[in-house]
């Protein structure tokens, strides 16, 4: 129904813009906008798209969006920029598999004169994040979730749950990929700085997102710590996982708290049936809608970017989890 | 149980006590260190022997891996090689999952078609080793990424839910049909002697045993060698589907990327319970022993809170010590380091 709308808006956008004869300038004519991006099929990527098509419909844009089928296929990507850059459009938004790789692809838009926003992940240009802009020969900037930031809000929920003490558990699910890093990071840190109360145990890493291993890490610390009160995992394996281990202990719903991260069938299931608290989401939606705004100004108005913008993220759980707002950013 | 080993027993006519020894010192150094370490831990954290542990914890942390490892171990001992382990019990997990949430099967049938499934893999890689002659190492290898990129596909990327509809799919792993015995352990045991008894008592235990010793003379000796290498890998890939069935039994979902790895974990029990690399020597004990030393260490150094880095670095310390300390053994009984 919304979809249907969006469509027919965006086709009488269309209709207007082609029914005139006279030459149409940058300011009114319908802009087309190439998207790359990590991955297509994956409901993270979907939401992303998502975004972007309904802020393109309200800014008289269209959007292509492709990414390649697994987001271990730097090459394929590689390619879908190239291909995207000799279309010529009128802007690019792209998120960066190969982040050093993609980078000698990203000059050859600058210099074929098409503005680039990055999505999700940043590519690794000359000088970082704080040199993106007009004048970088890479990419205007880039719009992601603060992952410590996200991890940090987890940490005040978690803090608030238990009453500002209690004994908590952090499993990670990666020690070298930056967001599991930050997400982990983000609640450490805020833990440490402002809830004295809480005592972390040494955290646990399930590499990958490994759900197994999480439930064997969470079963062991539940033996070990009878006084355990929570769990923080970073990634939706890591969730699943440390929900199951409740589950075999055959532990009371809530007498663990468990903090879980995006969203995927199992993890919504539990969080309705109270065997998880609940979990931070990022906001894909906001992400796919950020990036087409940045390029569509940029192109139509010369209105420069911030060269990063945060998309947010939000905690839900039972008792927001249908709100409109919350189900936008979830994904089975 | 008396395990045969192939090679090795010309002292029959001499002392048989140090023929028992000979025979049997692999497993009960393996034994011996898990008590050693299951010790240290008790001694360091009580609570680390409580059953809750070694049932929930320790037990429980074995099925997986150690039911890959006996199929492993048949492998292994013909000479063999099976990387493909891992990714296949994600492929099966998943093709599982679709169909029993698709088809409405009850448990028992979803458990056949897990191990089904699994069954067909692991011919797969039997023909490829006999029919194509690949080596094994490389057969796998490839069926291994196949596998991988086949349960990405055939799950859309997504982890397969067992709803609740499914009734019982969670007691398959988790239920008590001995109260406070995970099913799981239970059906880990059964295989565990029933792998002992086809390794041991049949034609297949005994080809799989000849094969690894000396292909060629099996072969001369008029034994269809590559019927046999088929059956071996497929009976490696039944173990692998119950695998996965205890896997998503576990989970209560099929996660598509979980199983690359794990190929390494089951390799790595074999070794360390005894069975050679080179072939035509192991046991199905053993392994079980093997397993579990790599998941009472894990489980311990969790429990002690060791930081993850410094826990893989201690697993492959153990890894190399007790299998440098099965050679160093071996040397000074006087066996060829086979």
């Amino acid at each position: 129904m919304k979809k249907g709308l969006i469509t027919v808006a965006a086709l009488s956008a269309l209709a207007l813009v082609t029914g005139t004869a006279a030459p149409v300038s940058a300011a009114d004519k319908t802009l087309k906008i190439e998207l790359i991006s990590k991955g297509e099929t994956h409901q993270f990527w979907q939401a992303v798209k998502k975004g972007a098509e309904e802020q393109a419909a309200k800014m008289n844009a269209t959007i292509h969006f492709q990414g390649p089928a697994a987001e271990t296929m730097i090459d394929k990507q590689l390619e879908m920029l190239d291909a995207a850059i000799a279309l010529k459009p009128d802007a690019i938004g792209y998120a960066a598999l190969g982040t050093t790789e993609s980078v000698s692809h990203l000059k050859a838009a600058h210099a074929a004169g098409i503005p680039v926003y990055m999505f999700d992940t940043a590519a690794s240009c000359d000088g970082g994040v704080p040199a993106l802009g007009p004048n970088s020969d890479c990419a205007l900037g880039v719009a992601y979730t603060n992952s410590l930031a996200a991890g940090s809000l987890a940490a005040d929920t978690m803090a608030k749950l238990l009453g500002g003490k209690g004994k908590v558990l952090v499993v990670g699910h990666s020690q070298t990929n930056q967001t599991g890093i930050d997400r982990a990071n983000g609640f450490i840190n805020r833990m440490k700085a402002k809830y004295k109360g809480i005592k972390l145990l040494t955290p646990q890493y399930a590499e990958g997102g490994d759900a197994l291993k999480a439930q064997d890490i969470v079963a062991a610390a539940l033996v070990a710590n009878k006084d355990l009160k929570g769990v923080y995992g970073t990634n939706e394996g890591v969730s699943i996982g440390a929900g199951q281990a409740f589950k075999a202990a055959k532990l009371k719903n809530g007498a663990v708290k468990l903090i879980g991260f995006d969203s995927g069938k199992q993890q919504m299931a539990n969080i309705k049936s109270g065997l998880q608290t609940g979990a931070i989401t990022q906001n894909p939606v906001g992400i796919g809608a950020k990036t087409v705004e940045a390029l569509v100004n940029y192109v139509r108005n010369k209105t420069v970017p911030k060269n990063l913008i945060d998309t947010g993220f939000y905690y839900y759980d039972k008792s927001n989890i249908t709100d409109p707002k919350i189900v936008a950013d979830l994904y089975e | 149980m008396s395990e045969v080993t192939s090679a090795g027993t010309k002292a029959e006519d001499g002392n048989k006590v140090a023929a028992f020894i000979r025979r049997e010192i692999g497993r009960v150094t393996a034994l011996a260190s898990l008590v050693v370490i299951f010790t240290f831990f008790t001694v360091m954290r009580p609570v680390f022997a409580s059953w809750a542990n070694v049932s929930g914890g320790i037990l429980m942390s074995t099925t997986v891996i150690g039911l890959m490892a006996i199929g492993v171990t048949f492998v292994i001992i013909t000479g063999g090689i099976d990387l493909s382990v891992g990714t296949s019990m994600a492929l099966v997990a998943v093709i599982t999952g679709k169909t029993v949430m698709n088809m409405h099967l009850n448990v028992w049938s979803g458990i056949l078609v897990g191990v089904l499934v699994g069954t067909i893999l692991g011919s797969i890689n039997g023909l490829l080793i006999t029919v194509l002659k690949l080596p094994p190492f490389i057969a796998t290898l490839a069926t291994m990424k196949g596998a991988q990129g086949l349960a990405l596909i055939t799950s859309d990327l997504k982890p397969v839910l067992f709803t609740t509809d499914v009734k019982g799919w969670d007691s398959i792993a988790q239920g008590n049909i001995i109260p406070n015995f995970p099913n799981a352990v239970l059906i880990l045991l059964i295989s565990a002697i029933i792998a002992s008894i086809i390794l041991n008592k049949t034609v297949l235990g005994r080809y799989t045993f000849a094969i690894g010793s000396n292909t060629e003379a099996t072969k001369l000796s008029g034994v269809k060698v590559n019927r046999w290498l088929v059956a071996v890998y497929a009976l490696c890939g039944f173990f692998v589907g119950l695998a996965a069935v205890v896997m998503t039994s576990r989970l209560g979902s099929a996660q598509p990327d979980l199983g690359l790895g794990y190929e390494l974990e089951a390799i790595a029990a074999v070794i360390i319970g005894g069975t050679s690399l080179l072939g035509g020597k192991g046991t199905i004990s053993g392994t079980i022993i093997g397993a579990l030393i790599m998941s009472v260490l894990i489980n311990g150094l969790r429990i002690l809170e060791l930081q993850q880095e410094w826990q893989y670095v201690v697993v492959g310390a153990v890894i190399l010590l007790a299998v440098y300390g099965d050679n160093v053994r071996r040397r000074r009984a006087g066996e060829t380091t086979h």
